[in-house]
């Protein structure tokens, strides 16, 4: 399945591209779409066989997660305090630190600095920040020409697509899909495999590579105490791109801070295994400052962009602050039964799955992302999975009740309902009566005959319940009377 | 952007940040124990064939050669073998020393990208290996590494069984303060080739870096 995506931004909303709001018609669209369901289900299961495989030899992962958001925890409990030693010791040792409230802002900044440089191809690495500011196509509108580098990114940017995991961006394409793409696009010959269509995209961008003279990269981890960052890959693009041209930005939201050096350590235990299940990418780089002789290799110019971008308002919310501990590693979107089967465009943001369910609500405001809380079963395996245990399914369910909060018309409906509901539920007399009553129409309503299957139609909760679910028949005695019948 | 309009977006940021936590406790800090650290090794051997076996399992080529003119003997036949003509080297004096008697052209990659992005092979020394992972670390102040290590198709680096440490804690203890008490500008930790599985997981190397990892490690221990 694919969402052209538009070249204009299409209106002022935090995320770029996002149409979280069309989540019902997307995920049935993907539903019917097999060779997509067929590469989400191969996807998933491999990145959460290797995950499992790569935890085994972690003498205690537990630990490790404790760590990780305790760390994460005191970071975002003093955010202002490390973020003005960021700057600081950033500032010291050369590297010039900018801030962007808005995605408008951010985008705006680094147009103007590539006028500024005067130059017109802008190599970028993968980060999933540049895709929630829409930075390429807000390039292309100042005439500029961004190069995507990793070959998932270059692939969606080639197909003009938005990217459908955090991980892995074109885990929606086929080899023969990719295929045909650099046939059409590139002139490359008919149905390469998988090993030459690499090759291709390693000698097309070494030529972007070599002409760039603005390098754009993420930054998984930033050091407030010596003003570093490190950048983690297995392709060896993200190095090219703050290797070669001269002037190297970076770009990062506001959470991305570790307080010291040494918390590095527990986070390049816990981010590989759970991404990709390596327990350790090909290549990390820890930037701290421009070259410092005219000789040296690296870029002259260093920047580090800092983005809030709704942040400080997720910052702002005990019961959601916890979100903006997130490293970006995906096992979410993999362990997620509701993303192995509509993969990531049905979410309608460039951050799906649960993380993107609570994220982009909370990035873009609730009203742009209204059905995303209700996209998860709650079976919690996003939490069990998470490297610093963020509770997704709890901030799902408390913004389940922002949005029912905000619903007018079906809320007189569902309070009157919650309300017996909870009286019936507190009368044990009460419940066993009607229980006693309600199990015959239930047992009938659950059938498969004609007049079951009629019956469930007519009754308005339950036929929009069991249209895509089957209802499950009570069994014909309740636990307690088959207890209660072997006791006595 | 103006320096003034710069300013006033950064103060808009900050206090945002230090509205939303006007009524936030500051957290306790993180305990000082790191927790999944591997169990210390008593000898360099069991460091060599831990670091060995960690970069062999994800695609890299570990030989162990006794000395330094093993190093030399295995070069020159690796040399001979692949018909390597042009090789980058950086400015490290072991990789001249281990290069001096090569039957092809070296240059010094750093000095000149165009020929660096045609040739058929980069060497490089490193600073330190780390046995956990099986990583080679470089800092950019002592050896200038950065592109020699990466735009050829073939790296070999030059490892001597003295540089291998223990963990990732002690590899980036070291990195932090290297630099006159300073991290240097980059430190580059490599685990491999170059790779990708971007296209229906099909792993292939060489995507970028290197599709070939080669490390010669001196290690008179392990003979």
């Amino acid at each position: 399945m694919s969402v052209p995506n538009n070249k204009a931004i299409q209106h002022n909303a935090p995320i770029a591209h996002l149409k979280a709001n069309d989540f019902k018609s997307a995920s049935q669209a993907a539903l019917q779409d097999a060779p997509l369901r067929r590469a989400l289900a191969k996807a998933t299961a491999t990145f959460k066989q290797r995950r499992l495989g790569a935890l085994e030899e972690v003498a205690d992962w537990e630990a490790l997660r404790t760590h990780g958001r305790a760390i994460k925890d005191e970071t975002l409990s003093r955010l202002d305090h490390h973020l003005v030693r960021f700057v600081d010791q950033a500032t010291a040792r050369g590297t010039q630190v900018h801030f962007a409230a808005t995605r408008e802002e951010a985008c705006t900044w680094i147009a103007d600095l590539a006028e500024r440089l005067d130059v017109k191809t802008v190599v970028k690495s993968k980060s999933m920040t540049t895709e929630e500011i829409g930075l390429n196509a807000a390039l292309e509108e100042r005439g500029l020409h961004p190069v995507e580098t990793d070959l998932g990114e270059w692939i969606i940017q080639l197909a003009n697509e938005t990217p459908s995991h955090i991980i892995v961006p074109a885990i929606h394409k086929s080899r023969e899909s990719v295929a045909k793409l650099f046939e059409e696009r590139l002139g490359a010959e008919p149905d390469l495999d998988a090993i030459r269509l690499t090759q291709l995209a390693r000698e097309i961008l070494r030529g972007s590579y070599l002409e760039a003279e603005l390098g754009v990269s993420g930054i998984n981890f930033a050091i407030a105490e010596t003003g570093s960052f490190l950048v983690l890959e297995n392709e060896g693009n993200a190095r090219l791109t703050t290797s070669l041209p001269r002037v190297h930005v970076a770009i990062m939201g506001i959470e991305k801070l570790l307080p010291r050096w040494e918390d590095l350590e527990t986070f390049l235990r816990l981010l590989p295994r759970s991404g990709t299940g390596q327990h350790l990418t090909s290549y990390q780089s820890i930037f701290t400052g421009p070259k410092r002789n005219p000789e040296d290799e690296g870029p002259e110019e260093v920047h580090v962009l800092i983005l809030d971008n709704g942040r400080s308002k997720i910052l702002d919310n005990d019961v959601t602050r916890e979100t903006l501990a997130c490293i970006r590693c995906g096992a979410c979107l993999n362990a997620c039964p509701v993303y192995a089967q509509v993969g990531g465009h049905a979410y309608g943001s460039v951050y799906p799955g649960p993380i993107g369910a609570i994220l982009t609500p909370q990035l873009a405001g609730s009203k742009e992302a209204v059905p995303l809380p209700g996209a998860s079963s709650l079976c919690g395996a996003c939490r069990d999975v998470c490297p610093v245990k963020i509770d997704i399914p709890r901030i799902l369910l408390h913004q389940r009740n922002e949005v029912t909060r905000k619903l007018p018309m079906h809320a007189p409906f569902e309070r009157l309902a919650m309300k017996v509901f909870a009286r019936m539920a507190r009368t044990p007399g009460l419940w066993h009566g009607s229980l006693t009553l309600a199990r015959p129409f239930l047992r009938f309503a659950a059938g498969s005959s004609l007049p079951s299957r009629a019956l469930r139609r007519m009754i308005p909760p339950l036929a929009a319940w069991s249209k895509k679910r089957s209802l499950p028949a009570p069994a014909r005695h309740s636990f307690r009377q088959r207890y209660r019948r072997k006791n006595s | 952007m103006s320096h003034k309009a710069a300013n006033k977006v950064r103060a808009t940021v900050m206090d945002s940040i230090k509205h939303a936590l006007r009524n936030v406790p500051a957290a306790q800090s993180a305990p000082p124990q790191i927790p999944g650290r591997p169990n210390p090794m008593d000898s360099v051997k069991d460091l060599t064939h831990a670091f060995r076996t960690r970069l062999e399992s994800v695609g890299g080529q570990v030989h162990l050669v006794p000395d330094a003119c093993g190093t030399r003997d295995l070069l020159r036949t690796l040399v001979k073998s692949n018909d390597w003509q042009e090789i980058a080297v950086t400015d490290s004096p072991l990789v001249a020393q281990a290069t001096d008697e090569l039957d092809a052209t070296t240059f010094q990659g750093s000095k000149d990208i165009d020929r660096l992005a045609c040739c058929s092979l980069g060497i490089t020394g490193v600073q330190h290996a780390i046995a956990e992972t099986g990583t080679l670390v470089l800092f950019s102040h002592a050896e200038a590494h950065r592109l020699t290590s990466l735009l050829p198709p073939v790296h070999i680096a030059l490892v001597d069984q003295s540089q291998i440490v223990l963990g990732l804690g002690e590899a980036l203890s070291i990195a932090h303060k290297v630099d006159g008490g300073e991290p240097p500008p980059l430190v580059t930790f490599i685990t491999g080739p170059s790779r990708t599985a971007d296209i229906e997981l099909t792993m292939v190397t060489g995507v970028h870096g290197p599709r070939e990892l080669i490390v010669i490690l001196i290690a008179p221990d392990s003979f």
